[in-house]
């Protein structure tokens, strides 16, 4: 049985990251699960596939059994009886397969464990231990590796993003049949600036157009900075504080840069979480400024009349996927069903929903994660089915991960359904001209 | 004092002096943990947490497995009657005769329930996958104190066995699975911490954002 002082220096510095946050919430979390196993059926991937690997206390396991072994009185001189492992080849092999390829971190088990115990927060505390082994998957780690090196997570060049807003700018105009609307870029002193994930530049620029016609709907004053724009932090998901830190500190230098008022926030459920909840805690303070979603921007201009919409125009039923990181960990839970009720004349709930709505199977940078393909694609097989039960043609959600994972399942499953942004259906529901303001 | 009193002093210092340790380390890091501006009240949401989140129908794991739920908490009840029979057995305070007995129906079926949660322990190859000895003697040794709680209330020449039986629990509780009795408010105060800060809980109600 090998202690600390036996292991391998990136054995060592992955068991330092456990020592140096031994205190308060990590510690408390690491005590707390009685192995009742009650959880089972609040995770996802454990109602596809009934295996005991994905119980989420199984999942604490894997690094409180390391506590135990190497922090733990008991642990330390009997660590058989209380479960505790060394950190060897085998734990590690392990941790990967669950921590990485069998959890999305959506936080649904913690809601209803018997206990309390923070499941997603000692995954991603796993995740940071397994990143100092260097173990991160490898697509998981290339997105991190390209937003730190390009700016942005899909490497698109500045000029290449300036001729899609440019384009963008135009159709706008066009649609609108005003001169003067615009997508304003790189402009100082603006109320809001927005971000963007890049996967809109590159694959769905209808959902740019459709914040932009909103912007115009309610004379919004608002810019978005063509260098420093990815609303995407997928540090956060691997566990890598520093990334991540580095990842959401250049869009808070952009606020001040472009003396912005407030940071405004694309539909991406992982990106709001780590920049509006997560970034104080990296950066050790509150930011100066207000941070929100454009969901809830926009749910603020339909209640204030700012924008006025026309349920019937989006005719067909919908629904609403809520991403977990928007919804049960960020808080971002009714605005959104506010606005479509307004802006669908036939939304339908899934069920269940907000808080204890399952995960679409694609959080946590599994969709990064190749590796982990078809084991996300069966696992979603429960939302899929959640979508079908609603009868609804259109599904939306404020979260381009979730989009790419629904597109999928939408495939897999033959679900039929069309998946949309909220602002692209609000955009679809707006009636221009004289506003109410 | 005897002897078997002395030892239950003794256990139940060094649970106290353990306890308060842990404890410490556990609990002061709650007002500074997260410096992000408040969606909503962390405290109400910690205050939540540790009640109307507790309720069965609000967790899947009661709702989904009633039997389990009411098993559990007729366990976790009887270890709080027994804890209190040790202090009044201990000091030798005397309740009327009809709390003995009901004492007793209620530790006989407290203990069952102990046996029965072991019972599925064993059964069940999703549980065993993720148990250690330290599981099962956990359950033992405190569904057992609950039998020893009970004879002594039959018999109370068993008293000096309930009181080592109690220090030796007492003792044990700091270092294995049993510490979760330590950390349950701790986890579900930071866990309602999270959830108040972010608006999430309270679980509001649904129409409220309209209002
Ligand atoms: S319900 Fe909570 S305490 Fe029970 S096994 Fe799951 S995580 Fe652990
Ligand atoms: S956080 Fe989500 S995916 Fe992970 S164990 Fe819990 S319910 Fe399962």
């Amino acid at each position: 049985m090998a202690g600390i002082k036996m292991l391998s220096p990136d054995r060592k510095r992955a068991l330092r990251v456990l020592e140096n946050r031994l205190g308060g919430r990590l510690l408390t979390h690491l005590n707390s699960c009685v192995h009742c196993g009650l959880c089972g059926k609040s995770c996802h991937y454990y109602l596809k596939y009934g295996d005991p690997r994905f119980i989420p206390g199984n999942k604490v396991d894997q690094i409180s059994r390391l506590y135990r072994r190497y922090f733990s009185p008991l642990g330390r001189i009997l660590p058989a009886w209380v479960g505790a492992r060394d950190l060897d080849e085998e734990t590690i092999e392990e941790m990967v397969d669950v921590l990485f390829g069998g959890c999305t971190m959506c936080g649904r088990c913690s809601v209803h464990c018997s206990i309390g115990v923070d499941v997603p927060f000692l995954v991603r505390t796993a995740r940071t231990m397994l990143m100092e082994l260097g173990l991160v998957p490898k697509g998981l780690q290339s997105t991190i590796d390209t937003s730190v090196n390009t700016g942005n997570n899909m490497a698109i060049p500045q000029k290449e993003l300036v001729d899609t807003l440019e384009w963008l700018e135009e159709d706008l105009r066009m649609e609108v049949g005003d001169e003067s609307a615009a997508i304003p870029l790189d402009k100082a002193g603006q109320r809001l600036l927005y971000t963007l994930n890049p996967r809109e530049p590159k694959f769905f620029p209808l959902s740019i157009s459709a914040v932009a016609k909103i912007m115009y709907a309610a004379g919004e004053s608002w810019t978005i900075s063509t260098h420093c724009y990815d609303v995407t932090n997928y540090a956060f998901l691997s566990g890598d504080d520093e990334a991540a830190r580095g990842l959401a500190g250049r869009l808070c230098d952009e606020v001040m840069k472009l003396k912005a008022e407030q940071l405004l926030l694309a539909e991406c459920g992982h990106g709001f979480r780590a920049i509006r909840w997560e970034g104080p805690t990296w950066f050790g303070k509150a930011y100066p400024y207000p941070v929100l979603s454009v969901v809830e921007l926009i749910a603020e201009y339909v209640r204030s009349g700012l924008i006025r919409l026309d349920p019937s125009l989006n005719a067909e039923r919908v629904t609403l996927h809520d991403p977990c990181n928007l919804v049960r960990a960020g808080g971002v839970i009714e605005e959104q069903r506010y606005v479509l009720a307004r802006a669908a004349s036939d939304f339908v709930e899934m069920s269940p929903n907000r808080v204890d709505n399952y995960c679409c199977g694609g959080g946590g940078g599994q969709l990064s994660m190749g590796e982990y393909r078809d084991r996300r694609i069966e696992a979603g097989e429960i939302k899929a089915d959640q979508i079908r039960r609603t009868g609804a043609r259109m599904v939306a959600t404020p979260c381009h991960n979730c989009i790419d994972q629904l597109m999928e399942l939408n495939q897999v499953y033959e679900l039929n359904v069309e998946i949309k942004t909220v602002a692209e259906i609000v955009a679809d529901a707006l009636v221009l001209g004289k506003q109410e303001n | 004092m005897t002897i078997p009193h002395w030892f239950l002093v003794a256990g139940l210092a060094i649970f106290t002096i353990l306890t308060a340790g842990m404890l410490r380390k556990a609990v002061p890091a709650w007002r500074s943990y997260d410096p992000s501006r408040p969606k909503g009240k962390p405290v109400s949401g910690a205050i939540y947490s540790l009640t109307g989140a507790m309720l069965p129908w609000k967790k899947e794991s009661a709702r989904l497995y009633p039997a389990s739920y009411i098993i559990g908490v007729l366990y976790h009840t009887g270890t709080f009657i027994a804890f209190a029979w040790v202090a009044l057995l201990a000091f030798n305070i005397g309740l009327p005769e009809v709390l003995d007995s009901v004492s007793v129906l209620f530790l006989a079926v407290t203990a069952g329930c102990g046996v029965a949660l072991l019972a599925k322990r064993i059964a069940s190859s999703d549980l065993r996958y993720f148990s250690s000895p330290d599981d099962y003697f956990s359950n033992l040794l405190v569904t057992g104190w609950q039998g020893v709680t009970l004879l002594t209330l039959l018999n109370r020449d068993m008293l000096s066995a309930l009181l080592v039986c109690t220090g030796v629990l007492l003792l044990y509780i700091p270092f294995g699975k049993l510490r979760h009795a330590i950390y349950l408010i701790p986890a579900r105060v930071y866990l309602g911490l999270f959830y108040g800060r972010r608006g999430v809980w309270p679980a509001k109600d649904r129409q409220s954002w309209q209002a």
